[in-house]
Parts: structure tokens; sequence; C-alpha cells
């Protein structure tokens, strides 16, 4: 409970890291 | 609500530095030119890989003990990030592998290590160390391996799976042509290294320029061993009431065979640590047999489970189990030395009044301090007049009212993890909010 701040922190930085890498390959794609 | 805000500005800089370290290799690759015509699968892998890699690099900052990162959130939280973290790098590493299979299946054929080209040997021996850095520590009590041997074995798969990754990037180069781009992966990885450098060599040499040695060793009810020590040649580190050390006796601090151990003298007297240790284990069952003037070299203080973290807190309450009274004690005797006189209550349980450390102490201390203290006996005998039995919910609203309100009340736990949780679970079921409830748990490997 009390590592709920890590928990989002572990779950926030694997959406990014995701969303980021959907990102760059659609941005390298259309250029 | 001030040294909440505190609390706030301290850590979230941190937060945002980290998710930007990890974050940045996607928007290095966007700079400069970019190889034409690649899959749109094959650039999502390799920008996962390259986030992946940062997260791997910065495990080593995480583990690094820098204390100004440690203050803010305690040691138990930075190391429960860095567990869960690793699963997310190890993720998208084998993402990565997928990924690039999907796009092409003659990637499967890149696995076969002895046929496969020298970039893709160390990408496999780079995944191949941290499976088998996940196996070690999610299997590590089945397979009765040593705490200390676990932390070797750890440490070398660890830097064999960030040194080995980085040469696949750059034997790779994809992404990496640009010479700035080489050296800015270089300056990366330097950090890595330097953050491992100080761990394993600035740290030992600070402990072995601030020595000490065991001037006394006391039993104490409850299997427990009180270790007091006397620094050599210096005043001894300040600590605050309830933080602790990483203790190693009668070896080199270079050695990495340590253990953590909780502060149980008052913080006003850092010229006179002590350390109060059950004998549960190999090293703890040692302890009695230890001479005096065995040299100790110890590194802290960390951790910020310390009524010093709340100055404005209106009083307290402890809630302590077994030897979970060490950091308590250390925190009573602070208040008793400081003579502050706010409010306190600690309820105590412990498998038999016996087995209570410190138990005539804590009942000397009501006179100093404006201490409600409650023993809570697992098992006692029958004329015993207070409560008995696990701490549930219905207990503590009669022992510690003022704790079940929430407010100004600031409320440390600290035992067996069962029981934190179980404490934990109730208090926030009764509305208190989770700011006011402290902790810090020590099963960190």
């Amino acid at each position: 409970m009390r590592h709920r701040l890590a928990t989002y922190l572990t779950w926030g930085t694997a959406t990014l890291v995701i969303l980021l890498s959907l990102l760059f390959a659609w941005i390298a794609r259309t250029g | 609500m001030r040294s909440r805000r505190l609390q706030w500005q301290e850590w979230l800089p941190w937060i945002l530095a980290y998710v930007l370290v990890v974050s940045a290799p996607v928007f290095i690759m966007l700079v400069g030119p970019r190889p034409e015509g690649r899959p749109f699968l094959r650039d999502f892998s390799v920008a996962m890989a390259f986030c992946a890699m940062s997260i791997i690099g910065l495990q080593f900052v995480l583990t690094a003990r820098i204390p100004s990162l440690k203050r803010p959130f305690g040691s138990d939280v930075v190391y429960y990030f860095h567990h869960r973290i690793s699963v997310v790098a190890v993720s998208l590493v084998l993402l990565h592998v997928v990924v690039l299979a999907i796009q092409n299946t003659e990637t499967w054929r890149l696995l076969a290590f002895w046929s496969a080209p020298t970039r893709a040997r160390f990408a496999v021996a780079s995944l191949v160390c941290l499976l088998a850095l996940v196996l070690v520590s999610v299997f590590r009590k089945h397979l009765r391996m040593e705490y200390i041997a676990w932390r070797i074995t750890h440490g070398l798969l660890a830097i064999g799976a960030a040194v080995f990754a980085m040469t696949h990037m750059q034997l790779v180069g994809i992404y990496l042509a640009l010479p700035w781009k080489r050296v800015l992966w270089a300056a990366y990885s330097a950090l890595w290294i330097g953050a491992l450098a100080y761990a394993r060599v600035v740290r030992p040499i600070l402990m072995k320029l601030h020595p000490y040695e065991i001037e006394t060793i006391s039993s104490e009810r409850g299997n427990a061993w009180t270790v007091r020590l006397s620094p050599i040649g210096h005043s001894g580190a300040r600590f605050a009431p309830g933080q602790f050390a990483w203790i190693t006796v009668a070896r080199s601090p270079f050695a990495d065979l340590e253990h953590p151990f909780s502060y149980s003298s008052s913080a006003t007297h850092p010229e006179a640590p002590s350390f109060t240790i059950k004998a549960s284990g190999n090293f703890t069952n040692g302890i009695p047999g230890l001479a005096v003037g065995t040299r100790v070299y110890v590194d802290g203080p960390f951790g910020a489970f310390s009524l010093d973290r709340r100055p404005g807190a209106a009083e307290f309450v402890f809630i302590a189990g077994g030897v979970g009274i060490t950091p308590i004690m250390s925190m009573l005797r602070t208040m008793r030395d400081r003579c502050d006189r706010r409010p306190c209550t600690l309820v105590y349980a412990a498998r038999s009044l016996e087995e209570m450390t410190f138990r005539e102490e804590l009942e000397g201390l009501q006179q100093d301090l404006d201490l409600q203290l409650h023993l809570v006996p697992a098992v006692a005998e029958a004329q015993w007049p207070g409560l008995r039995g696990r701490i549930d919910a219905g207990m503590l609203q009669t022992l510690a009212p003022e704790a079940c309100q929430g407010g100004e009340c600031e409320i440390y736990i600290c035992g067996p993890p069962p029981m934190m949780d179980a404490m934990e679970d109730a208090l926030v079921g009764m509305g208190v909010p989770r700011s006011c409830i402290h902790t810090e748990r020590f099963n960190l490997a």
C-alpha cells in the first residue's frame, strides 16, 4: 500500500515508453 | 502541512528527472538524419530497446545509496521500484526481440549464439544475463542462495547485462551513426558506471576513513543483542531517530558483506550509536560471539522512517511488533533526550511479556515522556490485566483512538510484514489518511 507511488511510477514509465516508441515509429515512417 | 509540502517538493524533481532520462533516447533518435524505408515494427522495437537500456542503466543509480535520492521516498520504496521497473525493462527487451521476429522471422536465427554475428551474440549474452538476474532474484529462497552470494551474483549479472547490451547497440549502430550520439551514449554509460563506482568504491572508502569498534554487546529480551559502537578518530555520523544503516563487521568495507539494521540509540548521541539485533540467521546468531574492539564499518544513515520527517506533528502513535521496536526505541529515547513532551502512544506486540525487548526501559520512559504504553503479548498468564493476542482494528481503536481519527497524529508501524500490512489496512479502513501512516520494510532482497 505504501508503495503506491512506486507502483504508479512503474506503470506510468511502462506506458510512456510504449507510447513514445509507437510515436517514434510513426514519425519515422511518415517523416 | 508544511512538512508534507516540503516532501512533495523533494520527490517530484527526482521523478521528473527519471522519466526524462528514460524517455530521452526516443528524442535523441528523432534528432538528425534517420534511415529511410524501415518498417514501422522495426522502429517501434528499436525505440523500446533504447528505453529499456536507459531503464537498465538507471538501476545502478537507484541502488547506489545516494542519500538525497533515498531521503524523500525511503529506502524500501526505492528498492521496491527497482524490483518492479526491472520487470518492465526485461519485458521491453523481450518485446524488442518478439516484435523484431514478427517483422522478420529471420530474427529468430540471430538467437543461435554460435552462428550469429558478433552484434547479435552480445544481445543474446545480455538477454541471458537479464533472465538469469530475474530467476535468481525471484527464486533466491527456493535456490537456497545465501543473501551475500545472491548480492554478488546479482551485481555481476547486472553489469554483464548492461555492458553486453550497450556493446550490442554500438555494434548495430543504427540511430547511433552520428559521432555526437555515440558520445552522448558513452556519457550516459559513464553516468551509470559513475553510480556503480560511487556505491562500490567511493562509499567503502568513506567507510574505511570513518571506522567504528564494538564497545559493548549486551543481551536483551527476545533473543536480541544490543551492539554499542564507538567511532575511531571521528565523532560519528549524525542520524535521525528511526533510520537504519548497513553494517559490516570484521571485514573490509569493500567486501560487500553488509547487513541492514536500525539504530536503537538516541539520535542526540551520534558518538555512541547502538544497534539492537535479533538473533535469527547465520550472521545475527554470531553477534554474541563478537569480541569487544572488533572493527565495524557503518554505511548510513538511510531511511525515511523518522519522526523528524514530521516536525509539525502534534502527537505520535507507534505500533511495534517483536524486534520492530528497535527504530521506535530510537525515536522514544531521542524524544526523552530532547525533552519532547508531545503526547505519544506505543502499542507493542510480542509473543510474550518475557520476549518484549526493552520492556523495563519502556516502562521507565513513561516518567520522562507523555507516553501511553500498551504491551500486548500474544500469550500471557491468566492474571495479565492488559489485552493479549494479535493486534487488530478493534484493539487499535481501544488502545489508540487518536490514531484512528487521523488529523495531526502521525503513526509509525514497524514489525513483521504481515502485521504491518494488517495495521495499514485497518487504519486506512478507518479513514486515516495514508500520508499519516509511516512504515519501512527490510526484506530488500
